[in-house]
């Protein structure tokens, strides 16, 4: 059988079993199936070490031909226990296997009498699988045939620890997913578990205070306990605020005028706009228009502009513009203010971390900027900002259009 | 349609400081001579049964939580449709719940017996307009 080729046309059909493929990967399967044709194997395969290293999992079985289906087996009493925990890494039994192994049955009712099996090992030299040919007859070029699967061996070795490596990194990647859904399950739970009883205590005082049950010196400390309740109330709102913005069912896509926006934004920022004495500019002539979940840009709009007041300068009334302009095919807001500004060289990567604040007065929880860059980028855009200290902050961001 | 009792009103929650505020808050508006309460659907649903028979024992108007042990909110609704002497009783209901999920009340409004969703605290407001919504 090898015999009828030359060795020129062997070597050519080991190249392409152990060459480095040109783009993307080679099944194990393609790779067994070049060899066990080039071998005239009756039946040729690749396994792996399972359980307690005492049993092999076929990955392929090539047979004439066809592929069977994977086994599972003992190596008790079979020439593989030779190949992997025999002293010699490559085993064979040219027409004699059945003589050296009379209990193992398979090779009895297929009829194999010559076997060839190597040991594939990782890249840490472990003994993880083997790769083993059967035939029917005795080879008359064994040698050529031993040689050529020590040859390749360490292709499919190769072959093999790239496996591993996927299935290692699908698990971690299947694992990481699962931890972040329960994160955020958790944190649904949590934030949704904590609001009832916030909104009992604040109903409570409310009793408390229209029957005029708080006496004349304890008014103070009655206060201060509904501050309290207040900003936990706060905190609960804008992580349930978060959790909305990245529950996609809860979009709705609309065609918006910013002028509009804006100036629903003045109705439900007025307090906060009248007490600051805050001025709002607005140039929209570029880009009048954005196709965005309504909620969405309504909570980016809100949240860049009450932050820009909540760290006004104390010195100056704020001033905040917003301006729009096409970049590409996508939609650039540009909100300007003359507040605090941030030193980007102290706290740059952190600006829109859960729960950052940068200044000791405001009333931040810290969540805008995470809420915003959270709908930014869960719409494929970006944002980013430049600042400077005492002078004031610009965020860019960058809205995916439509 | 049977017409159960307006002067009667069940607040359905597993909350006890809940349902403590939500009597004081139905006292409050003096439209009602009594107020039934129940820790979850099950329970309910058990003195509704017991009661199908003499609609003067049944309250009109119920407050009904989501999220309860037992038989939840949504459950609740379910069985009162099932069972034969409930099924065309004239409750009228109104959620309040402290989830404001748009599934959660986009699943109420497709119950007819749902008049409002109420996200809580609970409000004299809030029982008024139950009370109007007919």
């Amino acid at each position: 059988m090898l015999s009828a080729l030359s060795s020129g046309q062997i070597c050519r059909e080991i190249a392409a079993i152990i060459a480095p493929e040109q783009s993307g990967s080679v099944s194990l399967q393609s790779l067994l199936k070049k060899l066990g044709d080039l071998l005239q194997a009756d039946y040729i395969f690749v396994g792996e070490r399972v359980g307690e290293g005492d049993m092999v999992r076929t990955l392929a079985i090539y047979n004439n031909g066809t592929f069977l289906d994977n086994i599972e087996y003992s190596l008790r009493g079979t020439p593989c226990d030779m190949v992997l925990n025999g002293s010699t890494r490559t085993c064979v039994y040219n027409g004699t296997v059945q003589d050296f192994f009379p209990k193992d049955c398979m090779l009895q009712e297929m009829g194999m009498v010559t076997y060839i099996g190597t040991a594939l090992l990782n890249s840490r030299g472990e003994m993880v699988g083997l790769m083993s040919m059967l035939h029917g007859d005795s080879f008359t070029d064994c040698d050529i045939a031993r040689d050529i699967i020590d040859m390749v061996a360490q292709r499919f070795a190769s072959e093999l620890d790239a496996l591993h490596h996927q299935q290692l990194l699908e698990h971690t990647t299947a694992q990481l997913l699962k931890s972040y859904s329960d994160m955020e399950h958790f944190t649904y739970v949590a934030a949704h578990d904590l609001k009832a009883p916030v909104i009992n205590i604040k109903t409570l005082l409310q009793f408390l205070e229209s029957d005029n049950a708080i006496r004349e010196d304890s008014i103070d400390v009655f206060q201060q306990v509904g501050q309290s309740v207040k900003s936990l109330e706060d905190t609960l709102r804008s992580l349930n605020e978060v959790l909305l913005v990245r529950n996609s069912e809860t979009k709705e896509w609309k065609q918006h005028l910013f002028m509009d926006e804006i100036e629903k934004l003045k109705q439900s920022a007025a307090r906060i706009i009248k007490d600051s004495g805050a001025t709002i500019c607005t140039d929209f002539s570029e880009a009048p228009e954005i196709w965005y979940p309504k909620a969405q840009l309504q909570s980016i709009l809100y949240n860049l502009v009450s932050n820009a007041i909540r760290f006004r300068h104390p010195g100056r009334a704020p001033k905040i513009t917003l301006k729009t302009e096409y970049s590409n095919k996508n939609i650039r807001l540009k909100v300007t203010d003359n507040g605090l500004g941030i030193d980007l060289k102290l706290h740059g990567s952190k600006m829109f971390g859960l729960f950052r604040r940068f200044h000791r007065h405001g009333s931040g929880k810290g969540l805008g900027l995470y809420v915003v860059k959270s709908i930014v980028e869960s719409n494929e855009g970006s944002i980013t900002l430049e600042s400077e200290v005492n002078k004031g902050t610009t965020f860019i961001l960058t809205l995916k259009g439509q | 349609m049977i017409q159960p009792n307006a002067k009667l009103i069940a607040v359905v929650d597993d909350d006890t400081v809940f349902q403590f505020i939500a009597k004081r808050i139905i006292e409050s508006t003096a439209r009602f001579e009594r107020i039934l309460a129940f820790a979850n659907g099950q329970v309910a649903l058990e003195y509704l049964q017991e009661n199908a028979g003499s609609p003067d024992m049944l309250p009109a108007y119920i407050l009904l939580d989501i999220n309860m042990p037992e038989l939840d909110g949504f459950g609740f609704l379910g069985e009162l449709d099932k069972h034969n002497g409930l099924s065309d009783v004239d409750f009228r209901i109104a959620i309040l719940s402290s989830s404001n999920r748009q599934v959660d009340i986009d699943r109420a409004r497709l119950h007819k017996r749902v008049r409002e969703y109420f996200e809580k605290p609970v409000s004299a407001d809030k029982i008024d307009a139950l009370v109007q919504a007919g």
